[in-house]
């Protein structure tokens, strides 16, 4: 006796799910934004569709808030933003980043020059608090396409950051893939250069679940007035990848000392 | 899942309220509102299957032309209601603009190959009338490999107009036995050039309407080529312009960069080339200057929209390009 009404439920279930089926919605429009700032940061967010809200979530608060208006933020950290409307399902999270900067070089230079079409607007570029945009002429932006770069940087006295960061970009399709590793140097008071930091991508695997891959390196206790920073690129692009075979583009529009 | 759908399933399972089914939203802003239905085809994808569906075009009779990639059908042939008719086509790798014209009472399609480097004129079923080149005495162009044509337009003396907008971004124009007579556009006038329609909304005085992707704008050409207009509409990647009636309509690739953002829609504007609708983005503004505010997806309706076809009643057919292999979407027209 209690066959049919189990059968009757299973095919009625999937049917009444699916047909409740919502369309997505876009994340909110960011504005204004820089991910990098000296003292402080504004986000402006943007969401023209009748009925919608937008939310964020600040690291370090208890509860999500809806946005109403521009947020200044004044420490390194992230928020996340979503969109809800009744009518759509919410849209998928973006989690911005927030860093605070203190470390600026009194000179950089490059030691491995990037692609003369991605020249950006050379190593000093890399040092002032721009994010590049996804237009990747914009000036912001060095590619490289060799094994690895190699910048320079040197204080007017010795400076002690606990990490660097350096911001890539990443899009597989247009063969374009972050860092696989980098070593930070410190120049000692005989010349020679120190080991003082290193990240390495030690699975090899390569995730691009964000456009933007902001990687972190910890460094040494030890303070120094020039520093070398080796930034591998990810070689060749592997298979059943766009451009297999060739070498991977890496792009930076920003290295933070913090 | 559609309703239409919906029904079929229904009635198998003998299952399921009607009445408890919500509505869809409606696409779209003022008088263009649509009801999207991603289920205007059920065709068997592995029979008929698709890569990147390009452009569309409807013949007399009411069938519907399209372009894919896909060399085991480079050209789907659909009724109105979705049903995949006929299928041709295995030498297209690069299958992309499509235009269908009339010429002495034959309807006769243009095919854009930006692999082969060629435009490729056939009868409706594959029948291949003439080749249009690559412009070797054009003085332009150094290798056929630099000649990737997207779009064909055909100008009232018949002559055929040819963006090449994956290459060097002119506008060529050929005779109709394919001798070159006119360039215009190029690298400093148009960045991805990639579609071209003859607005002849006025008929005094017919122009040339062709789409600048990169730069987010449409640019309007005298028929001997001199730049008329800009019109700026920041936000919308142009796929190409298609005029009916009295509005323009397209497809917007993507709103922002990258090209694989997945963040496209579909816009109209008004007899003053201002947008009136974009379903699936936000709601068109002007500022009291006169400037479309910059355009965004709002509804992940679309991803990589790249074509759009307007029925006798306004519905609208949709291709896209890079988004899963999907036959095209159908928006219903409710206001």
């Amino acid at each position: 006796m209690m066959k049919y009404p189990l059968l009757v439920l299973i095919a009625f279930v999937p049917l009444a799910v699916a047909g409740q089926q919502k369309l997505k919605l876009a994340p909110p429009k960011v504005r204004e934004y820089t991910a990098f700032f000296l003292e402080k940061s504004t986000l402006q967010l943007e969401f023209a569709l009748d009925g919608a809200e937008i939310w964020y979530f600040k690291q370090g608060d208890s509860l999500a808030e809806k946005y109403t208006r521009p947020l200044v933020l004044e420490k390194s950290g992230e928020i996340k933003i979503w969109t809800r409307h009744p009518d759509f399902e919410n849209s998928d999270t973006l989690v911005l980043p927030f860093f605070e900067s203190k470390y600026f070089p009194a000179e950089s230079s490059f030691l491995t020059n990037p692609d003369s079409l991605y020249a950006g607007t050379g190593a000093k570029g890399l040092f002032d608090l721009k994010q590049g945009s996804r237009d990747l002429h914009d000036g912001s932006w060095s590619g490289f396409r060799g094994d690895s770069v190699v910048i320079l940087m040197s204080w007017k006295k010795k400076v002690k950051p606990r990490m660097v960061l350096v911001s890539e970009f990443d899009s597989p399709s247009a063969w374009i893939w972050p860092a696989s590793g980098i070593e930070v140097f410190g120049r000692n008071n005989q010349g020679n250069w120190e080991k003082t930091g290193e990240w390495k991508n030690e699975s090899g695997q390569v995730k691009h679940t964000a456009p933007r891959v902001f990687q972190t390196v910890s460094l040494g206790k030890m303070p120094y007035k020039t520093y070398k920073i080796l930034v591998r690129t990810n070689g060749r692009i592997p298979a059943n990848f766009p451009g297999e075979g060739s070498n991977a583009w890496l792009f930076i529009d920003e290295i933070l000392f913090q | 899942m559609h309703r239409r759908t919906f029904i079929q399933q229904s009635a198998i399972a003998g299952l399921a309220c009607w009445s408890d089914l919500p509505e869809d939203p409606l696409l779209g802003h003022g008088e263009f509102r649509y009801r999207l239905n991603r289920e205007w085809c059920l065709g068997n994808t592995a029979l008929f299957p698709v890569k990147n569906c390009h452009e569309l075009a409807m013949d007399r009779r009411g069938r519907i032309f399209m372009t894919t990639d896909e060399t085991k059908n480079n050209i789907l042939i659909f009724n109105k209601d979705g049903k995949i008719l006929d299928s041709w086509g295995h030498d297209y790798p690069g299958a992309h603009g499509l235009t269908l014209h009339d010429e002495n009472g034959e309807e006769v399609l243009y095919i854009t190959d930006y692999e082969r480097h060629e435009v490729i004129k056939t009868r409706l079923n594959g029948q291949v009338i003439r080749i249009f080149g690559w412009p070797a005495d054009s003085g332009k162009y150094p290798e056929k490999s630099s000649f990737k044509p997207t779009e064909t337009a055909i100008a009232p003396n018949g002559d055929l107009l040819v963006a090449d907008g994956y290459g060097l971004d002119y506008i060529l124009q050929f005779s109709p036995d394919g001798v070159l007579k006119n360039m215009f556009g190029g690298p400093g006038q148009l960045k991805n050039a990639h579609g071209i329609a003859l607005d002849n909304r006025n008929p005094a005085r017919p122009q040339w309407l062709v789409s600048s992707r990169a730069e987010n704008q449409l640019k309007r050409f005298d028929l001997n080529g001199e730049l008329l207009e800009t019109i700026e509409l920041p936000g919308a990647f142009i796929c190409r312009p298609v005029v009916n009636g009295k509005n323009i309509y397209f497809a917007v690739l993507i709103s922002e960069l990258p090209w694989d953002s997945g963040t496209g829609y579909i816009a109209i504007l008004d007899e003053n080339n201002r947008m009136t609708s974009a379903p699936g983005a936000c709601t068109p503004h002007y500022d009291s200057e006169g400037r479309l505010n910059t355009m965004y997806q709002t509804i992940k309706a679309f991803r990589h929209p790249h074509d759009v076809l307007v029925d006798e009643h306004g519905n609208l057919l949709v291709t896209q390009w890079n988004s899963g292999g999907v036959y095209p979407y159908f928006l219903e027209r409710v206001a």
